[in-house]
């Protein structure tokens, strides 16, 4: 990340002098998007010489060293090794924080303001966000950007979602100008980004094609002869921000490998500008956010439109995926906070002296689980964006998909039950929760279904596993081979098998001493999390990929068992350093733990029974008759037989 | 030694006991009295439904009615009629009328029969009237119909609640509704009396093997060159789809048939359209190694497992690949031929350019048997 920054700063830097001393060159520099500077009037041009050479003297290089890369983190839980720095929540340094707290509340008091509301984000609105440059946060300073870091950009993500458009900015700014800033060259940067920054283009990311894995791609790209264009051709679907977007970023199909029967697919990143020629576009009829499908019918591409380098475009999508995941749980934090923030009101509203809603039991429970489960959602989000911000290419795919699938999660179940509390006011159509409710939604469906999500999670960090542990997974499921080593784990697996796991890591020592139960409790859960991914791969083998019923338990158990350990770094951090409220978040943090330790015992229950003791088998004969009948097929209770 | 090879096979042995199981000649149950000579039982009195010339329901109950009011008082020769009328059910189409059934046990005098102590209540009072109602209530059991609520109360007032039919009623309420809705591919209700809708049901219930089959008809009259006008139900499914477009153009297909499924009774002709079956590659993955489980990133959809072989769908068998499915109207082969028009038309163009076997056999009277070799009658005889 480093190196990418000082190239491109460099290359700038570079660019910047030579038109600072060298005018007459200017021209020959500025392509379509940066206005032709006019020889003859030679004073404006000096006055923007001016402004170029002051943004550059300007410019305060972030100086930001990272620490060598760890060892990911949650995939190691599943061999029992816990890396006990991740126990000390991740922090900026003081001046950042001051900074980032102005701009992020300035921020959402302009997107709370009533000129920022409108149907969809028009021109207007990108140009207000651009004032505050609150377009291509993670753009270098040169660039008039924030220069933000993983941890800051969510932070202004959090303030930009205050607008009831948060999708769409969402996905202009993570998917597409994150794309320019991250893998554009200069030549692409120059013409789209900074037009794309200052809020005069709009973009949209096509990346799905409906329900497909990405070997099965349709959408395609072929180089013509001359090499210089590219010729694209497939569907879309569900492009957000497709019908008022001016450039399309589009990953598509440029290289097929076949071998054998199986079919492999190389993706690139193509840059499209809407108006080219080919492009169709069917609305998608839904409230609040634009989406469209997209058809391309030999729309030809120049071929310098290709974003980063032609074939590796998966490589470049694993990368974007990997924070645009994250920053969606930055988008529901702020969405929840709304939910919980509108429901206090309403509900002290609502209540009077005879009528003492806010005290009674039923509203104390939703409101204060929301509230747990809020703080969770934000610790979980920050630990993650640390990870990345402090630790040279830090693999965190697996704590971003945590975040994005818990956020979401939480958040619908925040916007049903606000649903429930809240009762028969929820019914007019233009009561608060309807735009959020809907968002909530989306969060949950857009490009990757919660559920999807949550099986590749367990399967990376099984895989991870599987990697260390293949010998004694090998040994354990050929036991007529291996009968000594057999007979030796019986005796030294005694105390997982009889659920009393020995806590050796020594977690409470990394923690205040009022977290010791929960840090137990954390503790004992990594345990069974290892005991437990070991008797699933033992069971299963290679075939463990296609059990989803047993892969999602499991991916409940890792997600609480990180969002214990993300609950337990932030209260003690702000116990430790007297934060306001911080024994209430000590509170917080330790009822997680409670709660979350039931949810793993009962989840390492039900994997340990097996699919003929639990539901699942029953479940997958009677979703076979289902699809057999193709209908619900029992008779009515009514019916008679004789 | 042992172990190792068990461990290593062990597998393989019980797919081979399944395979074994599979191609096992099932044992029919053949009850003893498929083979006595109902004729022995009883006088079969020759007039009453002999002489009947228009054979319906309607005159079926005016013979029993014509017999109840010819002697009212004693019904003389009330059994032999009634073995008499269950012998002609069949000629006059009723044998699968409960109705009919109802109006035969009620022939028997109410009371009479009833046993008046525990000695007649345990050795079968009135044995020839009490076999006779059994022979029916098997009969209707045979014919698959199935006693109501009303014929209990009928059979207690006449026999008593000992007796012997009574007993074989309760039998029949028993097992009979839970027999009823047994087969996985139940006859729509009501029957249909069309072949076109026959065969439409025929196709549907060969070719739900796969759930994502689709049926289409086709009218053999939209081809300009068809000689015949008839329809043609046809099935395909996504994977034949895909199987049939990724069919080499030189390797011949065939179109195979007439082969027979009967629905009730009915024997409906269907063709198959078939091509040469794929030779199966043979991978050899270790179920055990699970240090490679590669998982993609994206969750667009939850990832199945990639093998290195292909497992074959339902549709490539060991002998060959099943592209469709068809019945045509006519069963002829200029039929067929419109058939083959009409998918190449469906969106494979290059079926023209494959050629195109017909084997097709004349006789359709035998039914295709698993066990090759062996006549099922020779089957029967051994045992």
């Amino acid at each position: 990340m480093l190196m990418k920054y000082s190239f491109i700063n460099q290359s700038l830097l570079k660019r910047a002098s030579i038109n600072f001393f060298n005018t007459p060159s200017l021209a020959s520099f500025s392509h379509d998007a940066v206005p032709a500077v006019k020889k003859e009037n030679n004073d404006e041009s000096y006055q923007k010489e001016l402004k170029v050479f002051q943004t550059f003297t300007n410019v305060t290089r972030k100086t930001r060293v990272k620490k060598p890369q760890k060892p990911p983190f949650v995939k190691n839980l599943l061999l029992s090794e816990f890396d006990k720095d991740i126990l000390s929540y991740p922090e900026l340094n003081k001046e950042d924080t001051k900074n980032l707290e102005e701009n992020a509340k300035l921020l959402k008091n302009v997107m709370k303001q009533s000129h920022m509301s409108s149907p969809s984000l028009s021109k207007s609105l990108r140009q207000n966000l651009s004032d505050y440059k609150a377009i291509g946060l993670q753009a270098p300073n040169l660039m008039d950007g924030l220069n933000c870091n993983v941890s800051e950009s969510c932070r202004i993500i959090e303030s930009l979602s205050e607008n009831d458009l948060r999708c769409s900015i969402f996905n202009n700014e993570q998917y597409g100008v994150q794309t320019l800033v991250k893998f554009a060259d200069d030549k692409l940067k120059t013409k789209y980004l900074t037009r794309l920054m200052n809020g005069e283009l709009l973009s949209a990311t096509c990346i799905s094609e409906g329900p497909c894995f990405v070997d099965t791609l349709k959408t395609n790209a072929k180089l013509s002869l001359d090499g210089k264009t590219w010729i694209l051709n497939g569907e879309k679907v569900f492009v957000v921000n497709a019908k008022s977007a001016d450039v399309l970023i589009v990953f598509a199909v440029s290289k097929v490998i076949t071998k054998d029967v199986h079919r492999d697919v190389k993706l690139t990143a193509f840059l499209v500008e809407k108006n080219s020629p080919g492009i169709s576009i069917n609305e998608i009829d839904t409230k609040g956010i634009e989406m469209a499908n997209v058809i391309f019918t030999d729309t030809p591409i120049p071929a310098e439109n290709v974003i980063g380098k032609v074939n590796e475009g998966q490589k470049l999508l694993e990368m974007l995926i990997t924070e645009q995941r994250l920053s969606v749980s930055a988008v529901c934090a702020t969405t929840t906070r709304t939910i919980l923030n509108n429901m206090i009101n309403e509900i002290s509203r609502n209540s009077n002296n005879v009528n003492r809603l806010h005290e009674t039991d039923n509203i104390r429970e939703n409101m204060g689980k929301m509230a747990i489960s809020l703080y969770a959602m934000e610790s979980a989000t920050y630990l993650t964006a640390g990870l990345l911000d402090d630790y040279t290419d830090q693999d965190v795919q697996v704590e971003a998909i945590i975040s994005k699938v818990f956020a979401s999660q939480v958040t619908t179940k925040s916007a049903l039950s606000a649903l429930d509390l809240l009762g028969l006011s929820t019914l007019s159509e233009s009561h608060w929760l309807h735009p959020l409710l809907r968002d909530a939604q989306r969060f949950k469906t857009l490009h990757e279904p919660d559920e999807g999500l949550k099986i590749v999670l367990a399967l990376l960090c099984l895989e991870h596993a599987g990697k260390q542990r293949n010998d004694v997974i090998n040994r354990l499921r050929n036991p007529f081979f291996h009968i000594n080593f057999n007979w030796r784990r019986m005796w030294t697996q005694r105390r997982n098998n009889a659920d009393n796991p020995k806590l050796d890591l020594e977690l409470p020592d990394h923690l205040h001493l009022s977290l010791e139960g929960s840090a137990q409790k954390l503790e004992y859960c990594v345990k069974r999390l290892e005991y437990i991914a070991e008797i699933m791969l033992v069971r299963y083998g290679v075939e463990v990929v296609n059990y989803h019923m047993e892969l999602k338990r499991l991916a409940d158990i890792i997600i609480d068992v990180y969002l214990m350990t993300a609950c337990l770094g932030r209260a003690s951090r702000s116990y430790c350093i007297g934060l306001q409220f911080a024994e209430t978040e000590m509170l917080m943090a330790a009822s997680f733990c409670k709660s979350a330790l039931t949810r793993v015992k009962y989840n390492v229950e039900q994997i340990n029974l097996g699919q003929y003791f639990t539901s699942d088998e029953d479940c997958r004969v009677i979703s076979k008759k289902l699809f057999q009948y193709k209908e619900y097929f029992p008779k009515h209770p009514l019916t008679r037989n004789f | 030694m042992f172990l190792r090879s068990l461990a290593k096979y062990g597998s393989f042995f019980c797919k081979s006991q399944y395979s074994i199981e599979r191609n096992f000649i099932r044992h029919v149950q053949v009850s003893q009295r498929k083979f006595n000579d109902k004729s022995e039982k009883a006088i079969v009195r020759k007039d009453s439904f002999d002489s009947v010339s228009d054979k319906n329901r309607q005159t079926y109950l005016d013979t029993i009615k014509m017999f109840i009011n010819q002697d009212h008082i004693y019904r003389r020769g009330h059994v032999e009629f009634i073995y008499s009328a269950l012998k002609n059910m069949e000629e006059f189409g009723v044998s699968k009328d409960l109705e009919v059934y109802k109006a035969l046990i009620d022939i028997l005098p109410k009371g009479k029969f009833l046993p008046q102590n525990m000695i007649q209540a345990e050795f079968m009072h009135y044995p020839k009237q009490q076999q006779c109602i059994i022979d029916l209530l098997e009969q209707m059991e045979e014919n698959g119909v199935m006693p109501d609520i009303e014929m209990e109360p009928q059979l207690l007032n006449i026999f008593g609640k000992r007796g012997y039919p009574l007993r074989r009623y309760w039998r029949m309420m028993y097992w009979m509704p839970k027999f009823k809705n047994l087969s996985p591919w139940p006859v729509p209700d009501p029957f249909p009396t069309d072949t076109f809708d026959l065969a439409k049901y025929a196709i549907e219930r060969i070719t739900s093997v796969d759930v994502n089959s689709v049926v289409t008809v086709y009218q053999s009259s939209d081809i300009p060159e068809s000689i015949d006008d008839t329809w043609i139900v046809s099935a395909q499914s996504k994977t034949q789809q895909t199987l049939l477009s990724e069919h080499e153009l030189d390797k011949p297909i065939y179109v195979e048939g007439p082969f027979t499924v009967w629905i009730r009774g009915n024997p409906i002709n269907y063709f198959v359209l078939r091509g040469e079956p794929k030779p199966l590659i043979e991978g050899d993955s270790d179920p055990d190694d699970v240090s490679k489980l590669r998982p993609s990133l994206f969750g667009l959809r939850p990832p199945v497992t990639k093998f290195l072989k292909v497992i074959p769908s339902v549709h490539e068998q060991e002998d060959a690949v099943i592209f469709s499915v068809c019945a045509t109207g006519t069963s002829s082969k200029d039929s067929l031929l419109s058939w083959i028009r009409h998918l190449e038309k469906d969106g494979y163009p290059n079926l023209g350019k494959i050629p195109v076997v017909f084997k097709l056999r004349s006789g359709t009277k035998e039914v295709i048997n698993p066990d090759e070799g062996k006549d099922p009658k020779d089957q029967l005889d051994d045992k």
